[in-house]
């Protein structure tokens, strides 16, 4: 650890803002939380990725500019897509969505270098309160994709009241937090009494954020230009990126001036013919595109709210916090809603980053004088599908039981007695749901399991109790118990879903390393390269993340097939990892972490070893069942 | 799975004192847990939970935390407070005490059941509660005590949708099912009071097993058109009641009364998720109303699925076709009331073929005109033709063999 890390002998644990349109990093410096810049100085990085001509990987600003010179080669927003299987293509290859932020966070991890050097560092990463289960999840994995060993993923708003709450710990204050970013809204109440910063309640919309604004922008500019030229220019990829581009101005122009006007002079060429922009835009116009937004976001403040059983006057401050705060329209609705001024101490671009260092300061111990607590709740409700009486001895299958309601305090534990609907019924399937619809089909599934063995009785005589247990990691545990036997069942919904992903992890990881390493001393070595685009013709696509598992520059054939061979071997491990043995579950944990632990450290003797030991027990495994 | 089972009455089983209920072992009381007094104040209760949560936090021990805030969250809210003060008396909860009482009841130990819940009511009176004493009652057969239990039930109940919901689950354990039905149409009014799928179905079966099955339509056809987007579970039953109505087949207006209903609803749902198996639903009793030559119902089906497919050019062709059919069958009501056999007739299809599911043929017209040899006109004769040809020429041309051959086959006279 370097000198700066100082308060000497806590973990090196950073907080990390991974926004839509910026992301940055943070830490705690002698009490006080540090956004740390960039070598060039800046401390937002603009969460682009550009794959440039040469296959180098350019993050930030640079790709920011490429948005409209190379649209095909670089991708903005990635965080409205995180949680999504459907891949990216990015300069003709593909992505998962957390590949590419994954990216992002590799960049931000290359400024800690200096301070941290390059052992490993833990990170507190930020998500918007109401992103669902498998939209945390893509940020954990992009997380560790980059490298980090991600300590805990917190709510944004939480985050943005905690850099609140240092500076404002004792006494009693309700606070609101309306966090308005580049792709999501969020809001929470929260209160600051004595040190203890309790969330009271929050609320949200995933989709709702600066760029809905900004391709609201582009339509209404779009539809100008198709006015005048009869030609769409959303149709032609640059001429899109260019009025996204000019969309982004007009709204900072828009936050300080009246009027915007709007030049662009060859927005794209049609059959020969220039066609240009030339326009203008009032605040008042722009605020009527954007209205209908703005009003869904104050319904959410008034519902979360009345969560919180509080009224506008209890509210004490109000914490701005993200980039499309600062359009006046909305700075003007809080203050009328709420009858007072709202609060800028903190820049809303950074007050997330600053309460991931804090949060992150908590848990090294780094400002553990501070004294400060933080109670979060469940952003959703989670339950199990039931069925429930229609009339005289019909039942309606697929109604939605929730066993932890919403805005309950985590970690929590919470149970529930179901019973048997038919007579003679000797097994039940628990379907875990999350979400707050009625009905299970309009939830989110997030898994179920099958509890047999219960005594045949007449139907509802057979008391089952159900267990939910979630905790702060926002991993959730259910089990169920047939009372009369005692025969219980569980599963941890988390770890059942990352199980699986064990072997695919480890390609992605390889393949980002890869791209990683095209930096611009490798594009010297022409071998490398024609080495990596001959096996890319090869495996197409998806198939290159092979040529990666190696860094570019020190491949070999050995070395290639040694990785091939642990893939392989982590996938034939992967059932045993939920063995009903606790002693081979263990072994096979084990042998998984030795056997990512080598690949990753490119040892390649040592993933010998682990490769060996590895096929052994799986041979003998194999051979007993 | 199940939440809540209804009661059962199928085992008989031994009646036994109750023993009283296991008082649960508790290590502490929430109070205990935050070392405050019984008596304390939320000021002194929220103080301490604040200390305890900086010594206990959720990072630093998650388990503590639970109990603490477990605690908390209970004595923190005064009504939440009551209740557990008035558990802590009773040694049970009231979700035991409940559950206690329902496993009673589905055992038939009615009496042991009964004194559960008018303990549970004396610490939580709830509808619910008064509703389970007043059905207990009349199992018992107290229909005093029970009318009042009942009566009772009906004060606490919240607004009229749960006063609704309280009389149709009272109506099969009152003697007087009529006086329950009168009351619930005297609180639904115009049925706006009904929100819910399941107690409208519910009072849809009410009405059929009072055999008003007008009423029944009547009641729920309101909730059709008021709900903004039916759920898949709302279709369910739509389409359950559709068939319902259709079986019944009131009268020949029936179907486009229905249709008039069920299309808002449709044109509403158009665009969810769940509506390709709706689709696939009606069309499946499309092909069974066609199979069965029920022209009208294949023309109602035909009707629903063009409202959300309204250029399925083979859907209106077949529409044509069974539109034709449906024709021919009220002709043909329509032509033999002119004969005089129209009672006798129609009688006669809707008690053995449901409603006008006869095909046409001349079997069971034999039948009908054997038992009915007094018809004004001598069928076959050629007056009879002749007023045919003039007055319904496509019945006429639909069942020309038919009428050519009645006079040689029946003659009546």
């Amino acid at each position: 650890m370097s000198k700066d890390a100082e308060g000497a002998g806590f973990r090196p644990v950073v907080g990390i803002d991974l926004g839509t349109t910026n992301s940055s990093v943070a830490y705690i410096r002698e009490g006080t939380p540090y956004v740390i810049p960039s070598p060039e100085g800046d401390v937002l990085l603009p969460s682009c990725v550009l794959i440039d001509t040469q296959d180098r990987v350019i993050i930030g600003k640079h790709a920011r500019d490429g948005l409209v010179a190379m649209p095909d080669r670089s991708v903005a927003a990635i965080k409205r897509s995180m949680g999504s299987t459907a891949p990216v293509t990015l300069a003709g290859k593909k992505f998962l969505p957390e590949e590419i932020s994954a990216l992002i966070l590799k960049e931000l991890r290359s400024y800690l270098i200096p301070i941290f050097g390059e052992e490993d560092i833990e990170a507190v990463i930020t998500v918007p309160a109401y992103f669902s289960d498998a939209q945390r999840r893509a940020t954990k994995r992009a997380g560790e994709l980059a490298g980090f060993i991600v300590e805990r993923i917190i709510n944004e708003p939480t985050a943005a009241a905690l850099a609140y709450g240092l500076n404002h710990s004792q006494g009693h204050k309700n606070i609101l937090v309306y966090d308005l970013g580049g792709g999501t809204f969020d809001v929470s109440v929260v209160t600051v009494d004595q040190g203890v910063l309790e969330v009271r309640s929050s609320n949200g919309n995933r989709q709702l954020g600066g760029e809905d604004f900004d391709w609201r922008l582009v339509d209404w500019m779009a539809e100008r230009v198709q006015s005048q030229f009869g030609v769409d220019p959303r149709d032609n990829l640059r001429a899109r990126a260019l009025l996204k581009d000019l969309a982004e101005h007009i709204k900072w122009t828009l936050s300080s001036e009246n009027t915007a006007t709007v030049e662009s002079p060859v927005l794209l060429v049609d059959n020969g013919t220039p066609i240009m922009l030339s326009t203008e835009i009032t605040r008042k116009e722009f605020v009527q595109l954007i209205q209908p937004w703005l009003n869904e976001t104050m319904a959410l403040v008034s519902d979360v709210l009345s969560q919180a059983n509080l009224t506008p006057q209890d509210i004490h401050d109000i914490l701005m916090v993200g980039g499309s705060t600062r359009i006046p329209q909305v700075q003007s609705m809080i203050s009328e809603y709420f009858q007072q001024t709202v609060h800028s101490e903190i820049d809303p671009d950074l007050a997330v980053a600053l309460g991931a260092a804090v949060e992150a300061g908590l848990k090294s111990g780094a400002l553990s004088e501070s004294g400060l607590v933080v109670t979060d709740v469940a952003p959703f409700s989670m339950g199990i599908a039931v069925a429930e009486p229609l009339s005289a001895g019909r039942w309606g299958p697929g109604f939605f039981s929730p066993i932890i309601s919403r805005n309950t305090t985590i970690p929590c534990t919470r149970t529930t007695t179901v019973t048997t609907v038919d007579n003679g019924q000797t097994e039940v399937e628990v379907e875990v749901f999350q979400g707050e619809d009625r009905m299970v089909a309009n939830n989110f599934a997030l898994g179920s399991f099958r509890l047999t063995g219960i005594p045949p009785a007449m139907a509802g005589e057979e008391p089952i109790q159900v267990t939910f247990r979630y905790n702060l990691n926002g991993i959730l545990e259910a089990s169920a118990q047939i009372i009369s036997t005692k025969k219980t069942q569980k599963i941890v919904v988390h770890d059942g879903l990352e199980r699986q992903s064990a072997a695919s992890f480890q390609a992605s990881q390889a393949r980002l390393e890869s791209l990683w390493a095209h930096g611009p001393e490798v594009t010297e070595q022409e071998d490398a390269l024609d080495a990596f685009d001959t096996m890319e013709d090869e495996f197409g696509g998806e198939g290159d993340m092979l040529a990666g598992v190696v860094p570019a520059g020190n491949q070999s054939d050995a070395a290639n097939d040694l990785h091939q061979e642990a893939e392989i071997t982590l996938a034939d491990l992967a059932p045993y990892l939920s063995h009903r043995s606790p002693k081979i579950s263990g072994k096979a944990k084990l042998l998984v972490k030795n056997l990512e632990a080598a690949a990753n450290q490119g040892n390649l003797a040592a993933l010998q070893d682990a490769l060996d030991e590895a096929t052994d027990l799986l041979f003998e495994w194999e051979a007993s069942f | 799975m199940a939440k809540k089972p209804k009661q059962h009455h199928k085992t008989k089983k031994p009646q036994r004192r109750p023993s009283n209920p296991p008082a649960p072992v508790k290590a502490s009381t929430h109070y205990q847990v935050l070392g405050v007094d019984v008596k304390a104040d939320a000021e002194t209760i929220r103080q301490r939970y604040l200390d305890l949560v900086k010594l206990f936090s959720p990072e630093g021990e998650p388990e503590k935390f639970q109990v603490i805030r477990g605690a908390y969250e209970v004595l923190s809210n005064a009504q939440t407070r009551r209740q557990y003060d008035l558990e802590r008396f009773y040694g049970a909860s009231l979700q035991d005490l409940s559950a206690q009482a329902q496993m009673l009841m589905a055992k038939e130990r009615v009496q042991d059941a009964l004194s559960i819940l008018e303990k549970i009511s004396a610490i939580q009176p709830s509808a619910a509660t008064y509703l389970k004493i007043a059905q207990a009652h009349s199992q018992l057969g107290h229909v005093e005590a029970s009318d009042t239990a009942f009566a009772m039930a009906l004060e606490l109940a919240p607004d009229d949708a749960k006063k609704i919901e309280l009389l149709i689950n009272h109506a099969y354990s009152t003697p007087d099912l009529y006086e329950c039905i009168r009351q619930i149409e005297e609180i639904a009014q115009d049925y706006s009071a009904i929100k819910s799928t399941a107690i409208a179905q519910e009072l849809f079966d009410l009405y059929l097993d009072v055999d008003r099955p007008k009423d029944a339509m009547k009641s729920f056809s309101r909730l059709i058109s008021r709900r903004k987007i039916p759920t898949r579970h709302d279709w369910e039953v739509y389409l359950q009641w559709i068939d319902a109505m259709m079986y019944a087949g009131l009268d020949a207006e029936l179907s486009t009364t229905i249709a008039k209903r069920v299309k808002p609803a449709l044109l509403r749902s158009s665009g969810q998720p769940y509506m390709a198996e709706v689709t696939a639903e009606l069309d499946l009793r499309r092909n069974e109303a066609t199979t069965r030559k029920d022209w009208p119902d294949a023309v109602t089906y035909t009707d629903l699925l063009l409202t959300l497919d309204p250029s399925n050019h083979a859907l209106r062709t077949a529409r044509r076709r069974y539109m034709d059919g449906a024709i021919i069958l009220r002709q043909l009501v329509g032509a033999l009331s002119d004969f005089s056999l129209s009672n006798a007739f129609v009688s006669y299809l809707t008690e053995n073929y449901g409603k006008l599911h006869a095909n046409l043929s001349s079997a069971a017209l034999d039948e009908v005109l054997q038992e009915r040899p007094d018809a004004p006109f001598p069928l076959g004769s050629h007056e009879v033709v002749k007023y045919m040809e003039n007055q319904y020429p496509r019945l006429y041309r639909a069942l020309q063999p038919d009428l050519i051959r009645w006079p040689s086959e029946s003659a009546p006279r």
